[in-house]
């Protein structure tokens, strides 16, 4: 097996602003995300070769981006992984471009999360009608529950850690002008706040939010074409368990106590030897992880090798992953501020990497950055993930 | 010999206090006790396996030939229940199955035609679910008169704990009680009109040429079990038959059960079975456009099955509020938006029935994993379509972990779920009657059947776990 390492570039990105965006369509986002991304390439829609769309509840074939773009006669594909989906859409474009397919290729996720009339995800199909409704703050919170008993942290104290990713995530919210929520919370709001699935309250829960994020991938040796900062893709992981919700069964005690994201682990493992990554706590300048729930990023630390296992309560502590931190993770505010258009997040990790990168990250620019993780994780602790991990660095 | 092998009894764990009811309707003052209420995810149906499961208990359910479910509020008035009953209990399909409905003597009509079959040599063993959830009319005494509960009884003619002595039935048509299909409450004329022209016309003389038949006089009874709209006309019943209500009358649960409908005769008929001595006749009428009478042999003293009326009446949660009651029961309509919002597909329910209903896990054959539910493939050692079925609904779990997600689907409650562990395999359960507080990671739960979350036309049932109660 060969490495993807340095073989794809990205040269253009865009997002759009993240928000309860009521008045825009799912074609609306599309268009804004794409066109965004196809001026930071200085690219017309009829450079592109093919396309890549990522969503899981948005629409169904490519047809919704073809669509959306009144674009005909395109090679587009639709995408699915939960909320892997959109760094599945990257993955595949990835792909195609590296096995000399297309030159030049269109790879984004959008997610309308707010036209179901619901709080939550609410979803259409394919759950089994006795087995599959546990939800994801639930699955969460178990997860949570079995974290803090194996380590002996009282749930109060456990849920004071908490609620320090939380009060980070919204600082780095405040600093990002495209994020979903742009205010700063305290441990002390947050603990007060109601509970959603104890021992998680509101502030523990990422939003459901609306937005697109769209990439314009080119072959590594064209890159210089199109601009001098161009990113390069180093290294990409996919690791998927059981989707449970369609059958109920669990994963087993033999294989989790559900402490560790095992997918994540697997992932994370392939992009690392991709990239070439031995430490990634020294090797990583910067990272956007999936933080649906505070606990989520908490185990991500263990589960990504940020953290010894057991130990990201400390590094929580000290401010490890704070702005300023020895390993800056979800500097734009994360699922949690940002917030989460399913469909959309892999890529909007991307586009935050993308312009640390390239050092346009205004207020929230972490210094000297070299390697930056995307990490999405759909599914749930009780069942299983589709993990999806994508490495990107500057040009050599 | 026909007898009664084993029988076990079902009350919700929850009551409402008849005080709550009044301060919801404004009353200055209320009668002192309770009545049962079954939870939101409980009907006849599942209350009829809760009490099926306890009768059956060890028994061989390999022997079970017939399966009567009897109960004026079947939820389905086209779909059998008593084969949910079967499927829930685990008996054999080639069985002959019955629903009997239409009057509060349903149950006792289902435990003759039982009798009847075993006597016949048509049944090895027969099981007899009986439970009503029926509703009064908010803000009248019906409310508070009405409890939920069942019964459930194994015939059978090997080494019985007790005789069916023989039974005598009487029919009688009048308008004293009844509801029309679709009527949620129940209707009623005039009460001096129907406790004399009903109950009390036709019991004691029922009772009186039942004993002529059986050869036997009223003292010949130690205990007398019946079946009367209200406390005061049960006691007028036994009086006016002339029995000795200090010694020959069974006390009964009217303010703490309330009148369970067809399985409230049946219910006492358990109480006093509890208490029986060997050598006891228990004489019991059951009321409803007429009456059956059956008399029965005690053959052993103080016969038990589980936790029968005696536990089931000490294990109890009182409601906080006559609301709670009225979410439950559907008198107020429940919050929609937390129901699932796909149509479950009866395909599926269909499919994973064995999983689903039968609570059947599966134990590879090669290497001896079990995981549930049931899967082609071992997860462990990869060996396909070769496995034994195993049962958990018997046995008992621990909490690895729990929580309530106050935004999760459920039909208008937060649903509680919990992550458990059985002795050979971890499984995701609802937690049925609890709240968060009530329970800890390591507590030891047991199985029940329940209704889960449909907000559409197909209803799904299945197992949840609950503390031991």
């Amino acid at each position: 097996m060969e490495s993807i390492k340095n073989k794809v570039a990205i040269v253009g990105m865009g997002c759009t602003k993240f928000k309860e965006d009521f008045e825009h369509s799912v074609a609306d986002l599309l268009l804004d995300a794409v066109h965004e991304a196809l001026a930071d390439a200085g690219l017309g829609l009829a450079d592109i070769n093919a396309a890549w769309i990522g969503t899981l509840l948005s629409g169904l074939t490519g047809g919704i981006l073809s669509e959306a773009l009144q674009w005909d006669n395109v090679p587009i594909t639709r995408v699915e992984n939960n909320c892997a989906s959109a760094l599945e859409a990257l993955r595949n474009a990835t792909f195609a471009i590296a096995a000399g397919a297309y030159d030049i290729v269109l790879a984004v996720g959008v997610e309308k999360c707010k036209d179901t009339g619901t709080g939550s995800l609410t979803f259409p199909y394919g759950y089994h009608p006795a087995f599959g409704y546990m939800q994801a703050p639930a699955a969460y919170a178990s997860a949570a529950i079995r974290y803090f008993d194996k380590y002996g942290i009282d749930v109060e104290e456990g849920r004071r850690i908490l609620a320090q990713i939380a009060v980070k995530n919204h600082h780095n919210g405040t600093l990002a002008p495209k994020a979903h929520f742009q205010s700063e919370i305290t441990v002390e709001k947050a603990l007060k706040a109601p509970i959603i699935s104890w021992p998680l309250g509101l502030f523990d829960c990422c939003p459901t939010t609306d937005g697109a994020a769209a990439a314009i991938l080119v072959r590594a040796d064209l890159a210089k074409n199109f601009r001098d900062d161009y990113v390069l893709v180093k290294g990409l992981g996919l690791a998927v368990g059981r989707r449970d919700v369609y059958s109920g069964r669990i994963k087993e005690r033999e294989n989790s106590d559900y402490t560790i994201w095992n997918e994540t682990v697997a992932a994370s493992k392939r992009a690392y030897e991709q990239a070439g990554i031995k430490d990634p706590r020294k090797e990583i300048s910067v990272a956007s992880v999936h933080d649906c729930f505070t606990i989520t990023e908490l185990i991500n630390y263990e589960s990504l090798g940020f953290s010894p296992v057991g130990g990201a309560k400390e590094d929580v502590l000290s401010g490890f992953f704070a702005a300023g931190g020895g390993l800056p993770v979800n500097t734009d505010g994360g699922l949690k501020a940002f917030g989460h258009p399913v469909g959309a997040s892999g890529l909007r990790m991307i586009y935050e990497l993308y312009k640390q990168i390239q050092g346009k990250a205004g207020a929230r620019q972490v210094k000297h950055v070299d390697l930056g993780l995307a990490q999405c994780q759909g599914g749930n602790p009780t069942g299983g993930f589709q993990a999806a991990i994508a490495i990107v660095g500057p040009r050599d | 010999m026909v007898g009664i092998e084993s029988f076990g009894a079902y009350i919700p764990l929850h009551r409402l206090a008849f005080e709550e009811i009044g301060k919801a309707w404004g009353a200055s003052a209320s009668a002192k006790g309770e009545r049962s209420v079954a939870a939101e995810d409980e009907d006849s149906l599942t209350m009829a396996v809760a009490a099926a499961q306890e009768c059956l208990g060890s028994t061989n359910r390999a022997l079970v030939d017939n399966v009567i479910f009897a109960s004026t509020t079947s939820p389905f008035l086209e779909k059998q229940a008593a084969v949910t009953v079967a499927a829930a209990t685990d008996l054999r399909t080639d069985i002959s199955t019955l629903d009997c409905s239409g009057s509060l003597r349903a149950g006792t009509g289902a435990l003759t035609a039982a009798a009847n079959s075993v006597g016949a040599g048509n049944s090895k063993k027969a099981l007899v679910a009986i439970a009503d959830c029926r509703l009064g009319q908010p803000g009248t005494p019906f409310e508070s008169a009405l409890g939920d509960g069942a019964a459930a009884f194994l015939l059978g003619d090997s080494d019985p704990a007790i005789r069916w002595v023989g039974s005598y039935s009487v029919a009688d048509e009048i308008f004293d009680y009844w509801r029309r299909a679709g009527d949620s409450y129940v209707r009623f004329w005039e009460e001096r009109f129907a406790l004399s022209e009903g109950i009390l016309r036709i019991v004691p003389k029922a009772i009186e040429d039942a004993l002529k038949k059986f050869n036997h006089k009223t003292k010949d009874i130690a205990a007398f079990v019946s079946n009367a709209p209200n406390e005061r006309a049960y006691w007028d019943v036994a009086r006016k038959v002339g029995f000795d209500l200090t010694k020959q009358v069974a006390s009964p649960h009217y303010s703490t059960v309330g009148h369970a409908g067809a399985a409230f005769g049946p219910m006492q008929l358990i109480s006093c079975l509890e208490h029986g001595k060997a050598g006891d006749l228990i004489l019991f009428a059951n009321y409803g456009n007429g009456c059956d009478v059956l008399l029965l042999e005690v053959l052993r003293d103080q016969v038990k099955s589980g936790k029968g009326m005696d536990g089931h009446l000490a294990s109890k949660k009182n409601l906080r509020s006559y609301n709670q009651y009225a979410l439950w029961r559907g008198i107020l309509p429940a919050k929609t938006d937390r129901m699932p919002p796909v149509r479950p597909a009866a395909t599926i329910l269909w499919r994973d029935q064995d999983s689903l209903l039968r609570f059947q896990g599966m134990k590879c054959s090669a290497c001896g994993h079990v995981q549930y539910p049931i899967h082609r493939v071992c997860s462990q050692c990869s060996k396909t379509d070769s496995y034994d079925k195993v049962r958990l609904s018997d046995q008992t779990a621990t909490v690895f972990s729990c929580t309530v997600d106050n935004l999760g689907y459920g039909s208008g409650i937060a649903p509680f779920w919990a992550i458990v562990d059985f002795p050979e395999v971890r499984a995701r359960l609802q937690i049925a009657d609890a709240e968060l507080a009530d329970v800890q990671v390591g507590d030891t739960l047991e199985m029940t059947f329940r209704k889960l979350p449909s907000d559409h036309d197909v209803p799904v049932y299945g197992w949840k776990a609950r503390k031991i109660r």
